[in-house]
C-alpha cells in the first residue's frame, strides 16, 4: 500500500514539475466525459425499440436523471472526501477516482444490457459521480502546490482538460455507437465498455506520473509575496466558517448559473433567434465548447496578473454587458456578432471554473485547499442541476405566453445579467480572512 | 523525451476532440449559403 501513499509520491530532486500538468489533464479529460453524456440520451431511450422508442423503453428524461445524480455526487463526494484526498495524496485519490468512474461505466454498460434504470443511476450517477468528485479536486490541489508562482495558469490547465473531456467523450461515444450498432443493439453498452478501457489507460498513466513536491520545495527564483509573515493557512473546518468561503460559493454558483443560461439552451436558442438549421445549431454548440475550453486556460492565466478578485470583476461586468447585448444582436439580425458575444460569455464561464481554486489558495493557503475546493464545488452541483431547469421553464413559459420564439429568451438573458451583478457584489465583499481563522502551528495541525 | 511524450499523450486526444467540434461547426460558418432554414 505504501506505493499509493502520499509519501511515495514526493518528487525526488530534479523532478520536472511540467510533468504534473499532463498527469492532471490525463485524469480530467476522462472524467470530463460527464459533460458529453447527453449523446447517450437518444440511443438509451430506444435501447429496446432500436430504431425508435419501443414499449418499456426509458424516456430521455429518465436517462438524464443519471447525469443529474452524477453532478450532485460530484459536489457531495468532493465535499465529503476532501480531507481524505488531502491526507492520501494524489496517486491514491486518482486511483480511487479511476475505480469509481470506470467501474461506474462498466455498471452502466451492464445496466443497458439488462435494461435496469436503477442500475444506470447507481453505476453512472452514484458510483461514477463519486469518481468525478475525487478526480476533480485532487489534481487541482496538487498543481497549485507545484506552481505557487502561477497557480491560475496551473489549475487552468487541469480544468481545461475537464472541459476537453466533453469534446473527446461525445464524438468518441457517437463513433463507437455507430460502429457497434446492429439490428439488435444501439451499441451503447459496447461503446461504454471501450470507453472504460480507454479511460483506464489514461487515468492510470496520470496516477503513476503524478508527484507532490517536498514540503520545502520552491520553484527556482520564486520568492513568496508574503515575506514578513508566513503565508496564510486556513484549515477546511475553519474556512467553512468564514464569510469569504460563502461569498466565493455565491460567486461560483452565479457564474455557473449564468453560463448555463447560454449553454443549456444553445441549440434551440440559435434556431429560434436566427432560424438556422439543426446542423448549424450543433456546430454552434461545438464552438461554445471550444470557447469554454479555451477560456479555462486563458482567463485563469490572466488572473495571475490581474489578481483573482480583478479577474472575477471582469467576468461579471463584461459578462453582464454582453448578456444585455445578445437580444440586440437578434433584433438586428447579426448572427456573427451573436456567436462572438455568446462565445465570449462562455469563455468567462470556463474562466470562472478555472480561477476559483487559485482564489481559494489566495484566501486560505494550500494547506487543505483541495478539501476547501471540494466543499465549494457543491455550488457548481447545485447550479448545474437547478440552472438548466430554471432557464428551460422561463423560456417555455414565455413561448407559451405567446412571445415570438426569437424573443422568448430575452427575459432569461436579462435575468442572467442580473445574476452576474449579484455575483459581482459578492466578489467585491471578499476580504482577507480574519487572523483568528489562521492556523497557528501549521506543522502541528496536520492531523 | 519523457516530457514530450507526456504532453503528446494528452494533447493528441484533446486536439482530436477540438477537430471534431470544428468539423461540426462548419455548417454554421457556411450557413448564409446553405444552413439557414427557410424563413417561416
Amino acid at each position: 500500500m505504501s506505493f499509493l501513499s502520499r509519501d511515495a509520491t514526493i518528487a525526488k530532486p530534479g523532478f520536472n514539475r511540467w510533468l504534473v500538468p499532463p498527469a492532471a489533464i490525463a485524469v480530467h479529460m476522462c472524467i470530463g466525459q460527464v459533460y458529453g453524456f447527453s449523446v447517450f440520451k437518444k440511443p438509451l431511450a430506444r435501447a429496446l425499440g432500436i430504431t425508435a422508442p419501443g414499449a418499456g423503453d426509458w424516456s430521455e428524461a429518465d436517462v438524464g436523471v443519471a447525469y443529474s445524480i452524477a453532478l450532485a455526487l460530484l459536489g457531495i463526494s468532493a465535499a465529503v472526501f476532501g480531507k481524505w484526498v488531502e491526507r492520501s495524496g494524489p496517486r491514491k485519490t486518482m486511483l480511487a477516482s479511476w475505480l469509481c468512474f470506470c467501474g461506474g461505466l462498466l455498471i452502466t454498460a451492464l445496466a443497458v444490457k439488462v435494461h435496469s434504470i436503477w442500475l444506470l443511476y447507481a453505476g453512472y450517477g452514484l458510483i461514477g459521480g463519486i469518481g468525478l468528485g475525487l478526480g476533480y479536486i485532487s489534481p487541482v490541489s496538487t498543481l497549485m502546490k507545484w506552481f505557487p508562482d502561477r497557480p491560475g495558469m496551473a489549475t487552468g490547465m487541469a480544468i481545461m482538460g475537464f472541459g476537453g473531456g466533453a469534446l473527446i467523450g461525445a464524438p468518441l461515444a457517437e463513433e463507437l455507437m455507430k460502429r457497434f450498432s446492429s439490428a439488435t443493439s444501439v451499441g451503447a453498452s459496447e461503446a461504454l465498455l471501450v470507453m472504460a478501457a480507454l479511460y483506464t489507460v489514461s487515468m492510470i498513466v496520470g496516477a503513476l506520473t503524478v508527484r507532490v513536491p517536498a514540503d520545502d520545495w520552491k520553484p527556482d527564483g520564486y520568492v513568496p509575496k508574503a515575506t514578513k509573515a508566513s503565508p496564510v493557512q486556513v484549515s477546511v473546518d475553519q474556512a467553512w466558517k468564514t464569510p469569504q468561503f460563502w461569498f466565493l460559493w455565491v460567486v461560483l454558483c452565479l457564474n455557473v448559473t449564468a453560463g448555463i443560461g447560454i449553454l443549456g439552451q444553445a441549440s434551440p436558442m440559435i434556431q429560434d433567434m436566427f432560424k438556422v438549421t439543426p446542423a448549424a445549431a450543433a456546430g454552434y454548440v461545438g464552438l461554445l465548447s471550444i470557447a469554454n475550453l479555451s477560456g479555462r486556460f486563458l482567463w485563469s492565466s490572466v488572473s495571475d496578473f490581474t489578481g483573482r478578485k480583478g479577474a472575477y470583476c471582469l467576468y461579471f461586468i463584461l459578462g453582464a454587458i454582453l448578456y444585455c447585448l445578445v437580444p440586440w444582436t437578434q433584433s438586428t439580425g447579426r448572427l456573427t456578432l451573436f456567436v462572438v458575444v455568446t462565445g465570449a460569455i462562455i469563455t468567462m464561464y470556463g474562466g470562472g471554473f478555472a480561477t476559483i481554486p487559485a482564489y481559494l489558495k489566495d484566501m486560505f493557503g494550500t494547506y487543505q485547499v483541495g478539501a476547501i475546493h471540494g466543499r465549494l464545488i457543491t455550488s457548481w452541483s447545485l447550479a448545474a442541476i437547478v440552472g438548466p431547469q430554471l432557464v428551460d421553464r422561463i423560456s417555455a413559459a414565455n413561448k407559451a405566453a405567446g412571445l415570438p420564439p426569437g424573443e422568448a429568451y430575452n427575459f432569461t438573458l436579462q435575468l442572467m445579467a442580473g445574476l452576474l451583478i449579484i455575483g459581482l457584489i459578492a466578489n467585491l465583499l471578499v476580504k482577507p480572512v480574519h487572523p483568528k481563522h489562521h492556523l497557528k502551528l501549521y506543522a502541528d495541525s496536520n492531523a | 523525451m519523457k516530457l514530450v511524450l507526456a504532453w503528446l499523450f494528452v494533447a493528441l486526444p484533446l486536439a482530436w476532440g477540438v477537430m471534431q467540434s470544428v468539423k461540426k461547426s462548419l455548417p454554421l460558418f457556411g450557413m448564409q449559403a446553405a444552413a439557414v432554414a427557410p424563413a417561416k
